[in-house]
């Protein structure tokens, strides 16, 4: 499918084609950095942006990297190739998990949006409440206005990765609150250490709301 | 919900060994190659930079070794002592004396050397920008075409076969040029860092949530439309590339790749592709890029044998012991009349060295063609002279072959393609140099 024009039935702005226009690399990439608020801008001779870029060229969608005027192909098919997709995923991961600067200052704020959502009580911090505050945030909507994206099979899924342990069988509670104890259950969600490393895998939850299918099409 | 050991995923997962014939990593679904071609691969290796192909493939005799060593006062390589050039057979040139591993597959009959390729005299630009993206694209003069030449040529009808999964590979960062176009070319450098949550720290060597990301994302992509589909192609990549354990593999004995040095990464990229090459993925093309034949200055006396203090014979022993490597690799696997690999740059440089003791922008270069099947052994095409009256703008190796013929003869004489008016638009082939055996078609009753 191509959708150049922005006008009239047919056209991007068609509600009809909702959902049928896919997001390119340098498209999926740049809607990540917006959903997880990031403020970055890529300079010369910056290692952070240079990390950026050696992950995103891969992607096939390197900026001015086609030869004018063409630009880029718009035929979404062109773009549905493993390659596009892995290193635009691999970039949008990059970000969320670069820390920089002598204090390490993540260069995506996932944990302090988390914390500013939900109160400091670690009863709040359940998979299901962060999963949900996630999507609500990443597609900026939400299905239902009171339920959110709960009930959703992408609400399941995505709280199911922060419920799952690292690569082993050891699985969380989606209604239980990380760190709200007893004993066994009292690092909370900013903390990374063993067994539950749970600011890498909120993060990594994050990721899984970006990588989906609803966040990869426009 | 969620209670998945890897073992039950990975089993559960399409991503079986046996299954492999049904993965792609796009949506193409292409017609039966002709069999005639089989499984045959080209490599594509790009020296960025424009090498100094004069200091690789040097006179050593005759008439033009004076204007050579006359020209390049510093730089000229010695015809005796520990940095003479290697004899090419009873010719007049000679090989690098780093170069000994092309060398060795030069006598072996299977290094194949071609003088005085480039541009069209019409079109030559000594701009690195210009010149690398016309001959990736394959339209010499012309910025109309979007694609790269290889794209077209995998692009052709029957070149990419039903259940190739691996087509198209680029060993390294980005894709060439050469391929742009072609989607479902897969880049690859790391094996270890190709996964959507690769950053996020490891377990036991293991990214940490690895097999929970990969779990999740079958899981949201399990429907059936086309993106559907496309990102489980995506998730199956990256399976592929752990399922095989690519990032394990043991070249055939004797293949050394260099493990240090400035060609480290070009024989870890170089063996990336002996990996792929050898797991029946359906390969037809892989590019390969070596940078740092840009040498303006300091390019290296050619007295000089240390290694460490000249940085052309540097780079070039490093070429030359990849290539050695790979052939010597693909060779131990039977694969060495299946694979052909061309080594092609931007362009030459000055025949007169520069007052840096480098050498500047030229046009006229030799190009390399390695293979089992390759006639080698020998040179092809016509070297210019280098005497007064003979050099291009009085400045460089004179073009006497298009480039594009030494490519068109790999494109159907070793991959069997039969639309070289889409791989090269508006280019007249002249016919084959003779780089390679007929095609075994015509030499039956069919002739």
């Amino acid at each position: 499918m191509v959708l150049l024009h922005d006008g009239g039935p047919g056209s991007f702005r068609d509600l009809g084609n909702f959902g049928n226009k896919t997001k390119k690399p340098f498209e999926a990439v740049v809607s990540a950095l917006r959903a997880v608020n990031v403020d970055f801008t890529v300079r010369r001779n910056d290692s952070a942006s240079d990390g950026f870029m050696d992950r995103f060229r891969r992607s096939g969608h390197r900026p001015f990297d086609w030869r004018a005027p063409d630009g880029f192909p718009d035929h979404t098919s062109y773009w549905m190739g493993g390659g596009a997709y892995v290193h635009a995923w691999r970039t949008v991961d990059w970000v969320l998990d670069q820390n920089l600067g002598a204090d390490q200052t993540p260069l995506a704020p996932v944990l302090s949006l988390t914390l500013g959502e939900f109160s400091a009580a670690p009863a709040d911090h359940t998979p299901n409440n962060l999963t949900n505050f996630w999507l609500a945030r990443a597609f900026d909507w939400a299905p239902n206005g009171t339920t959110g994206w709960r009930g959703t099979e992408l609400h399941y899924q995505v709280a199911s990765f922060m419920c799952r342990n690292t690569d082993t069988v050891t699985y969380f509670g989606p209604d239980v609150g990380i760190g709200n104890g007893p004993a066994g259950n009292t690092a909370g969600i900013g903390t990374d250490s063993g067994p539950n490393y749970w600011h890498s895998r909120l993060r990594g939850m994050v990721d899984c709301a970006l990588f989906s299918p609803q966040f990869m099409v426009r | 919900m969620g209670n998945l050991t890897r073992r039950a995923f990975l089993k559960g997962s399409t991503l079986c060994l046996t299954a492999l014939g049904g993965l792609k990593l796009g949506l193409h679904a292409n017609p039966a190659r002709a069999a005639w071609s089989g499984e045959r691969f080209l490599v594509y290796v790009y020296l960025r930079g424009g090498i100094d192909g004069l200091n690789l493939v040097c006179p050593i005799a005759g008439p033009d070794r004076a204007p050579y060593e006359q020209r390049r006062p510093n730089i000229h390589l010695r015809t005796t002592g520990t940095t003479a050039a290697l004899p090419l057979g009873s010719t007049n040139f000679g090989l690098n004396f780093a170069a000994t591993g092309l060398h060795e597959l030069y006598g072996q009959g299977k290094l194949a050397i071609v003088h005085g390729t480039g541009f069209p005299i019409g079109q030559i630009t000594r701009s690195h920008f210009d010149a690398q993206d016309y001959m990736e694209h394959g339209t010499p003069g012309s910025s109309s075409i979007g694609s790269g030449w290889l794209a077209r040529h995998l692009g052709g009808s029957g070149q990419v076969p039903d259940g190739a999964v691996i087509p198209a590979f680029s060993a390294g960062s980005s894709a060439p040029a050469s391929l742009l176009g072609r989607r479902d070319t897969m880049v690859l450098d790391d094996p270890n860092s190709y996964h959507p949550n690769a950053n996020n720290g490891n377990v036991d060597g293991v990214p940490r949530y690895k097999l929970s990301t990969m779990m999740t994302m079958r899981y949201l992509y399990q429907g059936s439309g086309d993106l559907d589909l496309a990102g489980t192609g995506a998730i199956e990549t990256v399976e592929l590339v752990d399922t095989l354990n690519i990032a394990n593999y043991t070249p055939s004995p004797g293949a050394n790749y260099p493990s240090t040095g400035v060609a480290a990464t070009l024989g870890s990229q170089a063996k990336l592709i002996a990996n792929i090459a050898k797991r029946g993925l359906g390969l037809q093309v892989a590019t390969l890029d070596y940078g740092g034949w840009d040498t303006h200055e300091n390019q290296g006396d050619g007295s000089q044998g240390d290694l460490n203090q000249n940085q052309y014979a540097n780079r070039v022993a490093g070429l030359s012991q990849t290539l050695h490597a790979f052939y010597t690799d693909l060779a131990g696997a039977g694969m060495a009349g299946r694979m052909v690999v061309v080594v092609h740059s931007e362009f030459g440089r000055r025949v007169r060295e520069n007052a840096n003791k480098g050498t500047d922008h030229g046009s006229a270069n030799p190009m390399l063609v390695l293979g089992g099947r390759v006639r080698g052994g020998q040179l092809y095409g016509t070297f210019g002279g280098l005497q007064d009256g003979q050099l291009f703008q009085n400045e460089d190796v004179m073009t006497t072959t298009d480039f594009r013929q030494v490519l068109a003869e790999v494109a159907t004489g070793h991959l069997g393609s039969t639309e070289l008016g889409t791989v090269f638009p508006g280019y007249a082939y002249p016919g084959p140099l003779g780089l390679l055996p007929g095609d075994p078609i015509f030499a039956s009753s069919f002739e």
